[in-house]
């Protein structure tokens, strides 16, 4: 009986150690949460320069920003902005974004029907005039402006001109020797490109893009993870949960609903594993080095997207409260390891800091970016609210 | 449930138990007293399933996850021995309370599952099938004088089919602990 019970104790604590460790969710508060969102925020706001480009990288152990850039993060991050100045009412937002546009407008090349962000004046990547065309569209819903409605619809062009059959996309294409890249392929380029197509037919109803988006989710949810040598699918692509929470009402299928459902697990299961990581000593040692809010904050976006999802789809609706759960989870967390104000003042730049997700210390611009969405769509889960679009007739207000 | 408190395990217990020579015979008392005790256990779990997760910091599918790790020793004991626990030559006094309500009844691998099924189930089925699995169990081991007569390689053969199945519900838990938000 004794080494009964001493073999049960030993298994039991091994499972706690290796299987089980205690999972931590951090200050998981709707006020915490709304708190982190708006620093982060201010981080993005502030930390621009005066061309529209942001400060890509910082390191605070020698208090130095590289000049390096990457265009579909510049896009991303306007997006945020946008997103900012739609359910926050941030009038700074809006104007740090529209500086940000101007940069890439100065950095689109126009082809015929084409418009497409390309910096170096002839290779364009699918994901920069993807996220470009989100941006736009979130400033659309932001502001009612239809001033970029023929850019929008230039970016759509080329980004339905790069689809292939399948419904997956070419990854770029260089207008130098007029050719698409047609050896490479891209994990992440596909989702961002179905919602931006998925977004295109929201603003443009009877266009016909929701033919290009409805291909898309299809190679995503059948193809896509098989093309990638996804070794876990599937992979945890919050663009393509953004997709499926703006199609959802068009109808989607029952494997399209399916895919849905297992990307929830995989977004669930990969926060649980964080807050694992957070919960206790053998935990952090157990499951390896936190994930960079970059990482963390996408997790956010597509759960609280797949929540969007489950309310508008009964067939999803099983999802909806341990989802709501991950959620507070996964912000808790965000919220937790995000510098503070106070913080901030130990670093050679407070400005740099504040509000900014450091791992290994350096932060990216898209930390902020990827973390502020997924609070801000964290917010709508908690609070009950399946809309993701601003509510505001009176936007724009003046700037704060 | 039913695979976790393994009743023809149970059964292959108390049979091995009774053919030993010093053994002292089980009565129906601590069979029913016994069921009793287990069925309050894995109901006293289930209720408490969420405050017991929440007091460990672990959410419902991670410890879905680690209780279906932790069913496959009972299933190894069961395929390999042919039985689900040892039960000692000379009962206790209170035999009905330890060893037969515990662990015979509601061992360690019944109320990691009890609780596992709580949140994932609910409360309501989880109890359910806890009292299905124990009455079953309890009407198999107050059978055992007549099933005695059987040679003990026929109740051991389906302790040990059972093990096999525990195994693949072992790999089930654990998977959908996985796949679960």
């Amino acid at each position: 009986m004794f080494l009964s019970v001493a073999f049960w104790a030993i298994l039991l604590a091994g499972l706690r150690i290796t299987v089980a460790p205690p999972e931590s969710c951090g200050a998981n508060d709707e006020e915490s949460i709304q708190r982190a969102a708006a620093l982060a925020v201010t981080w993005m706001r502030t930390n621009q320069y005066a061309d529209g480009t942001f400060v890509y990288l910082y390191y605070p152990d020698t208090d130095t920003a590289p000049a390096d850039y990457n265009e579909v993060r510049h896009a991303g991050v306007t997006m945020a902005l946008y997103q900012a100045a739609g359910r926050m009412q941030d009038g700074g937002a809006l104007a740090a974004a529209d500086l940000a546009l101007e940069w890439m407008k100065k950095n689109t090349v126009y082809e015929g029907d084409w418009a497409a962000l390309a910096p170096n004046g002839h290779y364009a990547s699918l994901g920069a005039s993807a996220l470009m065309l989100v941006g736009l569209a979130e400033r659309r819903l932001a502001t009612s402006d239809p001033v970029n409605d023929d850019l929008m619809h230039g970016l759509a062009s080329f980004i339905a001109a790069m689809q292939r059959e399948d419904g997956g996309f070419r990854i770029s294409y260089d207008f130098e020797t007029d050719q698409p890249d047609i050896v490479n392929t891209s994990r992440y380029y596909p989702g961002e490109s179905l919602w931006a197509l998925a977004l295109m037919q929201e603003a443009f109803p009877g266009e016909g893009w929701d033919k290009n988006a409805r291909d898309a989710l299809q190679f995503i949810t059948t193809m896509r993870d098989e093309v990638e040598n996804v070794e876990f699918p599937p992979l945890a692509d919050q663009w393509a949960a953004y997709g499926i929470g703006e199609m959802v009402e068009w109808g989607l299928t029952d494997q399209q609903i399916d895919y849905a459902r297992q990307l929830a697990a995989r977004f669930g299961l990969l926060v649980r594993t964080e807050a694992q990581r957070e919960g206790s000593w053998f935990g952090h040692r157990a499951r390896g080095r936190y994930s960079r809010a970059s990482g963390v904050g996408t997790w956010n976006e597509g759960l609280a997207a797949l929540w969007r999802a489950s309310q508008a789809d009964p067939r999803l609706a099983d999802i909806a409260e341990p989802t709501v759960e991950r959620l507070r989870c996964v912000s808790g967390i965000l919220a937790d390891r995000q510098v503070s104000v106070t913080e901030a003042k130990a670093f050679p730049r407070p400005g740099l800091a504040a509000g900014a997700w450091f791992r290994n210390n350096e932060t990216r611009m898209d930390d902020q970016q990827h973390a502020f969405s997924g609070l801000l769509y964290t917010l709508d889960a908690i609070r009950g609210n399946p809309t993701r679009e601003p509510q505001l007739p009176g936007f724009p207000r003046p700037l704060n | 449930m039913f695979a976790s408190i393994a009743p023809f395990g149970a059964l292959a217990a108390v049979l091995m138990h009774r053919a030993q020579e010093e053994a002292l015979d089980v009565d129906a008392r601590d069979i029913v007293l016994a069921c009793v005790v287990g069925l309050a256990c894995l109901t006293v779990v289930t209720l408490l399933a969420d405050t017991i997760l929440d007091a460990i910091d672990v959410s419902g599918p991670s410890f879905q996850f680690a209780a279906g790790a932790a069913l496959t020793p009972l299933a190894m004991r069961l395929i390999f021995a042919g039985d689900s626990t040892y039960l000692p030559e000379r009962m206790p006094k209170l035999a009905w309370l330890v060893p037969l309500g515990v662990p015979l009844i509601a061992g360690p691998v019944a109320i990691i599952a009890a609780i596992s099924y709580a949140a994932r189930f609910g409360e309501g089925d989880t109890i359910g099938a806890s009292a299905i699995a124990v009455s079953f169990t309890g009407a198999l081991l107050l059978a055992a004088p007549l099933l005695q007569r059987f040679p003990l390689i026929y109740a051991t053969t389906v302790a040990r089919l059972s093990g096999a199945l525990i195994l693949v519900l072992a790999v089930e838990l654990a998977y959908d602990g996985v796949r679960s938000v």
